[in-house]
């Protein structure tokens, strides 16, 4: 299993699509810099210490559900249609584990690039506002500060930067389900944009369906930071639960099945 | 060759939906065959390769694989097996020595040294830090092969190894095919649309045509048959024809340009001449004309005239 995963992170890594990515990050980094510019970054308390946590909704909500959607597309729907997937499965590897590997891959790379997006945060937001002299949190949305010192903020972050790796993987199980059923990269990642569009809008329009919406539970952070709210959390852990075991059982049910005619 | 089944496919049938691909096919492959899978596009071929190395799961019938029922007992089948199927495929962003790495990583006792080795053998170390991207279609195909024999295997299945080489480059696969089947003792599987190859190569064929084996036989068997076609060369084109009227030996007569070609009992050539000329007929030659697998090819499959 450890060779497998091993191969999937050498694919990963050679791959440009990874560093695109990431220079993606860098320049999302620097719209606070351009709010700054404009004004409209208004009386929000933003300094250094605070812009990761502010960018994490940004890399959860738009970034990183489309980021991995690219990474699948490539692992599985790319592989399979180049003839690649097959040059593993004509030696001594099982269906299953071979995508429960590139699942575990996609965890390393998806906590590889939150670990880049939280140190670009700092950097280039340290760079912008300075380090700042507390860690003040707006909620733009609920409109409640959340205050800690340096370091509580600094645990706060990297918690939530690390709690944020559930959401995204639930969301990429359901890609992979997706992955078996298309013939280009490309097209799956299209359905997988207009989905993350789709679900945002779904849940504006049909507020009682949010529970429901995987895109509700990017936000798990919160609930478990800065809320704290136990029942939120325990649904959200739940859902993602849910979204995460069924799309996996379903996806490597019928990736056992599936002829490899490429 | 010891005569141990390595590969045997019993019944063997697939559909893509309503389309039947492969229809009921049988055979064993021996320990030490050179093994020619022959038949036009869409036979089947490709598909049942992809079978043999459970890529694609038959309707019904049995693989087995050194005695390993694929379905049942894959690892323990698969093991020793290596393949190049259709165009070799690799990731082109990742260098020759990084794409065979891949394939190594998944077989603990692949040593890193046995990736070297392999690459000397298809003549690529030099270019084996160079990303597959830069590789022309010959490079990739040497790169296929040198990849199949990474795990050390005790069969290979090759599906059109000489695709894109040059006429040097496909005379020196056929000899890396015969020598390692001699000297390694590694049984080949071979789908190639080069007759005459397989003609040099192979000691076994198999005709698929449409999904149904047509012929299936050693090379030589299949090549020598009971009857012989000979070339008469004469100018009295008619009064020949007239005295091989109702000769029992003599399956068919055939006119051609310069004389006649006449198929024959084997063996009877001699008593053809004898009749010929005592019945007046001035023969200036008769030529044996060896069928060869390509007419034999296109006998078997009707007529089909793209092989793959």
């Amino acid at each position: 299993m450890l060779n497998l995963i091993k191969n999937e992170l050498i694919k990963i890594l050679a791959n440009k699509k990874l560093y695109v990515g990431m220079a993606i990050i860098v320049v999302v980094n620097l719209l606070p810099l351009l709010e700054k510019l404009t004004g409209s970054i208004g009386d929000i308390p933003i300094n250094g210490q605070v812009t990761p946590l502010y960018m994490l909704s940004t890399y959860l909500n738009i970034l990183m559900p489309i980021f991995i959607s690219v990474l699948i597309a490539d692992m599985v729907t790319d592989e399979y249609v180049n003839g690649t997937l097959a040059l593993s499965l004509i030696h001594p590897v099982s269906r299953s584990k071979l995508m429960i590997a590139k699942v575990l891959a996609l965890v390393v790379i998806i906590t590889l690039v939150l670990l880049f997006s939280l140190l670009v945060g700092f950097v280039l937001g340290s760079l912008i506002f300075g380090w700042g002299e507390q860690f003040v949190y707006q909620d733009v949305v609920a409109e409640i500060n959340y205050t800690f010192t340096t370091f509580e903020g600094l645990l706060v972050t990297l918690g939530s930067y690390a709690i944020s790796v559930i959401p995204l993987l639930a969301f990429g199980m359901l890609i992979f389900l997706l992955s078996h059923h298309f013939k280009g990269g490309g097209a799956l990642v299209g359905i997988s944009i207009g989905l993350v569009i789709m679900l945002s809008f779904l849940g504006e329009i049909a507020q009682g369906l949010r529970p429901f919406l995987i895109n509700h539970y990017f936000a798990l952070f919160k609930y478990t930071f800065l809320t704290k709210d136990i029942a939120q959390i325990t649904t959200s852990i739940l859902v993602l639960g849910i979204y995460s075991i069924l799309p996996f059982a379903l996806g490597i049910r019928l990736f056992k099945k599936k002829d490899i005619v490429y | 060759m010891n005569g141990k089944s390595v590969i045997e496919i019993e019944n063997l049938h697939k559909s893509f939906g309503p389309t039947k691909v492969v229809d009921g096919i049988s055979f064993n492959v021996q320990a030490g065959d050179v093994f020619g899978f022959l038949g036009p596009n869409g036979a089947g071929k490709t598909t049942t390769m992809r079978m043999i190395l459970g890529l694609v799961y038959p309707d019904s019938g049995t693989i087995k694989i050194n005695g390993y029922d694929i379905e049942k007992e894959f690892p323990n089948a698969i093991s020793r097996v290596g393949a190049m199927i259709e165009t070799p495929k690799f990731y082109p962003y990742l260098s020759g020595y990084k794409n065979l790495q891949l394939i190594a990583n998944l077989h603990p006792q692949v040593q890193p040294s046995r990736i070297e080795e392999v690459l000397d053998m298809v003549g690529l170390s030099g270019r084996s830090r160079d990303k597959v991207g830069t590789y022309s279609l010959g490079m990739k195909q040497r790169l296929g092969i040198a990849r199949a024999l990474l795990n050390r295997p005790c069969i290979v299945l090759l599906d059109e190894p000489t695709n894109g080489l040059d006429p040097q480059g496909i005379i020196e696969i056929r000899e890396m095919i015969s020598q390692l089947a001699l000297e390694q003792d590694i049984t080949f599987f071979i789908s190639t649309h080069l007759l005459h190859e397989v003609e040099q190569v192979c000691s076994k064929v198999a005709i698929l045509n449409r999904g149904r084996l047509v012929a299936r036989e050693p090379v030589k068997d299949l090549l020598g048959k009971d009857s012989e076609l000979v070339k008469v060369r004469t100018m009295d084109t008619a009064k020949a024809l007239e005295i091989l009227q109702g000769i029992n030996y003599i399956n068919s007569v055939k006119v051609s340009p310069g004389g006649l070609e006449v198929e024959l009992e084997k063996g009877r050539s001699a008593e053809l001449n004898q009749l010929l000329v005592l019945g007046g007929v001035l023969v200036d030659y008769l030529v044996p004309k060896k069928q060869s697998l390509e007419e034999l090819f296109i006998e078997l499959t009707g007529g089909g005239n793209q092989v793959a």
